[in-house]
This record gives C-alpha cells, sequence and structure tokens, in this order.
C-alpha cells in the first residue's frame, strides 16, 4: 500500500517509480558500477606518475595488483556492492559482482585512457595491457562501492522522501549542488600538471571524445544509475528538470568551474591561445561533471 | 523447512556476466602476455635529429631529434646535448627527457641558430637513470 503523503503536499507531475527489469536493470546497474568507478578512480586517472608507474611494472607485480584488488573488490561486493538485487550477499553474487567490478574497471580505464591520448595505435600492447591492468586497481573498489556510494536508500542517505521543490529552486539547487561537486572533485586535479600536459597533446578528435564521454557519464550518473534521489529527481518539474537538458546545463556549469578554477590557479590566462583555453577546460571538464554529478545527487 | 533456492538468473544478468569473464580473462591473458614477452633488457638509448623536418621561425631553426629506447627496460632522466658548431665554437643543447618507456619514443626540438642541414651538428646521448 503507498504511504499517504501529508495534507497539502502534492507532488506534480510525479511518476510512479517502478523497478526496472531485464536490460534496463542492467543498464542502470552498470550505469552505478561506472559511476562509482569514476567518482573514486578518476583522480589517479590524472596522475602522472600512474602512467609512468604503469611502464615498468613487472607481470607479477601486475598480477599480484589484481589479485589483492579482486580479494578486495570481493570483500567490498560483500557488504556493499552495485546491484541491488534480493540474491546479493551470497557468495556466488559477491564472485560474480566481483568479476564485473574488475571487468568494469578495466573498460573504463580503457576508454578513459583512450579519451585521454594516454593510449594510442602506435603504444606496444604490452604499454596497453599495462596501463589499463594499473588503473582497474582503483576503478574496480569504486564499482565495488557503488552501492556504498550513492545507492537508493544507503549509503549516504536516501532523501526521497523530500517534497519536490519547486522549478526554480529545483534549478537553482541543481546548478549550486553541480558546481559545489564539480568544484570539490575538480580542485584535486586542477592544481596539477597533468591538465596542462594532458591539453597540449590533445588532438580535436581526443576533445570531442572527452566532451561525448563528460555528457554520457554525468547523464548515466543521474538518470541511469537508481543512484539515491532518483524519484525525487525524476518527480521534479520545470523546463530544466528534463534530462538531456539538465545534463547539458550540468556541463556547462562543470566547464565553467573547471575554467574559473584554472583562471583562478593560474594554469589559465585570458592572453593564452584560445585552443589551450578550450583544451585545459574540456580536460579538466571530465572530473568536473564527475563530480558535479555526484554533488546533485546528494544534495 | 525446505531449503529457499537463489532466484534463477536473468538472460540479460548472465550475458553481462560472460562479458565481463571475458574482459577479465583477456586482462590476465594481456598479463601473462606481459610476462612472456618482455625481455629484461636495460635501457639502449639512440638519438636522431630529423634533417628533414627543420622548421624554421624568424633566425632560428627548430631542429626535431626523436630519441628511442630499444632496451626493455624503461630510462629516466634521459640527457641529450644537441652540439652546434659554429665557425671556431661549439654551442651545447641540452634535452632533458623525464622518462622514457621500454621499446619507447620520444621527440624533442633543439632550437638552433645555424641552419643544421649546413652546419655541423651532432647529436649526442649523454646519460640517463636506469630503474
Amino acid at each position: 500500500m503507498a504511504p499517504r503523503l501529508p495534507d497539502g503536499i502534492r507532488i506534480a507531475r510525479a511518476r510512479e517509480v517502478t523497478k526496472p527489469v531485464g536490460w534496463a536493470r542492467e543498464l542502470d546497474t552498470f550505469a552505478r558500477a561506472f559511476g562509482g568507478a569514476f567518482l573514486f578512480g578518476i583522480p589517479l586517472l590524472y596522475t602522472q606518475e600512474t602512467w609512468n608507474i604503469g611502464t615498468y611494472l613487472d607481470a607479477g607485480q601486475l598480477m599480484t595488483m589484481l589479485v589483492v584488488t579482486f580479494a578486495a573488490v570481493l570483500a567490498l561486493a560483500h557488504v556493499s556492492g552495485f546491484r541491488s538485487d534480493a540474491g546479493k550477499h551470497r557468495f556466488a553474487s559477491d564472485l560474480e559482482q566481483g568479476i564485473e567490478a574488475l571487468a568494469v574497471g578495466a573498460v573504463g580505464s580503457l576508454v578513459v585512457l583512450l579519451a585521454l591520448g594516454r593510449l594510442g595505435p602506435g603504444d606496444p600492447p604490452d604499454q596497453w595491457i599495462r596501463f589499463v591492468a594499473l588503473q582497474t586497481v582503483p576503478l574496480s573498489v569504486g564499482a565495488a562501492l557503488g552501492n556504498a556510494f550513492l545507492a537508493e536508500g544507503g549509503g549516504l542517505g536516501g532523501n526521497d522522501q523530500k517534497r519536490p521543490p519547486s522549478a526554480a529552486r529545483a534549478l537553482a539547487t541543481d546548478v549550486g549542488a553541480t558546481a559545489f561537486g564539480a568544484f570539490f572533485l575538480a580542485f584535486n586535479i586542477a592544481p596539477t600538471e597533468e591538465v596542462q600536459l594532458l591539453a597540449s597533446e590533445a588532438s580535436p578528435g581526443h576533445l570531442v571524445a572527452l566532451i561525448v564521454l563528460s555528457l554520457v557519464i554525468g547523464y548515466a550518473i543521474v538518470f541511469e544509475a537508481e543512484f539515491l534521489g532518483i524519484g525525487r529527481r525524476r518527480a521534479q518539474t520545470g523546463p530544466f528538470q528534463r534530462p538531456i537538458i539538465e545534463t547539458t546545463l550540468s556541463y556547462c556549469v562543470s566547464l565553467a568551474v573547471a575554467a574559473g578554477m584554472l583562471f583562478l590557479l593560474g594554469r589559465m590566462e585570458l592572453g593564452d591561445p584560445i585552443r589551450d583555453l578550450v583544451a585545459q577546460t574540456v580536460v579538466l571538464g571530465l572530473p568536473a561533471t564527475v563530480g558535479g554529478a555526484a554533488g546533485r545527487l546528494v544534495v | 523447512m525446505s531449503k529457499r533456492r537463489p532466484p534463477a538468473r536473468e538472460l540479460p544478468e548472465l550475458v553481462t556476466l560472460i562479458l565481463s569473464l571475458a574482459v577479465v580473462l583477456v586482462l590476465i591473458g594481456g598479463v601473462v602476455y606481459v610476462q612472456v614477452a618482455r625481455g629484461d633488457q636495460p635501457p639502449a638509448i639512440a638519438a636522431e635529429a630529423l634533417l628533414d623536418e627543420v622548421r624554421v621561425e624568424g633566425e632560428r631553426f627548430y631542429l626535431p631529434i626523436e630519441i628511442s629506447n630499444s632496451g626493455d627496460q624503461a630510462a629516466e632522466a634521459v640527457r641529450i646535448v644537441v652540439v652546434e658548431r659554429v665557425g671556431e665554437r661549439e654551442i651545447e643543447h641540452e634535452i632533458l627527457i623525464d622518462y622514457l618507456a621500454g621499446h619507447g619514443t620520444a621527440k624533442a626540438i633543439a632550437v638552433l641558430s645555424e641552419d643544421p642541414r649546413r652546419a655541423e651538428v651532432t647529436v649526442e646521448v649523454r646519460s640517463f637513470q636506469q630503474r
């Protein structure tokens, strides 16, 4: 039986939030896993030292890291995981989630390393394996923590029972939360040299790939992953509360935060070539978007 | 009391599990490949001036230098010196490469006052650190 709302509280055009099934549920599940992976692992994807370490670790070290990571991911899958099905916390389910979390880490790191131009067709095969294997570690851990980070009703706390705010208030909250989240995550990366290095080496194709990846990740975290607040978010009304518009608007806010931070830290100046300004902003825009998406869900 | 059986796995769940397993196996296979394919040769650094790619900017000549490591192990702090002979004088231009992976290449630019296609220019690898 549905809970009764107190008198005077009305949810305008609220859609009934039904649990997805089949492929839709798998899409939500893996969006949650990738969301957790990027939230946890993206600062390390932007760290030069981890790129370098990846080139000289021997196979024994890489294998040991993967085995230790798998053990950790199994334990995390038991206490958190990223699936929301009733069968979780059985050993078989934990084992499956552990394997899937490793795969999410590997695929996620491969996609971001390609988009950042850290891997390309000219690189030897062993470099591809080293880079991906090393970056799989933090991303897998993040994937296995998907529920603990932001799951509905878990981790940081679900606040779906709150009354949906007005359109204007929802917009202001979204912009503020995006800016806060973008600032929080991007500030870990903005002062480092990696942003300038990646931007200077990025081709127009890489920049386009980063823009597309940022938009897809931002959309997936907020609207596909069934993280906390999804019911409230879907109940919100107003011109900016449509997924595509909100994702695009939030990306623009994240880019503005990224650019502002780079100017404030002296990493960019107004006289710099426009290509550099755009490239640095787009490069930092990816972590800013991930942080901004998380910020919108938490606030 | 009958023991509750776990719910049957749906097809999408099965497909994603199989795909995930395939990705993990490729990753593990890749690491095994790294072990099998990789030798243990120490770094061997070579530097070559790419005279065909010289660029002229104002009164300066930009000479690309390709630095390659044919060894299996990575090298750090690779120091390259480009020696430009102008009349009786020798001018040294130093290039420092922070990191060069095994079988990796890097490109650097030496900025010269004379046209390297006419003047005498030599490129030398002076030093590097081995892990």
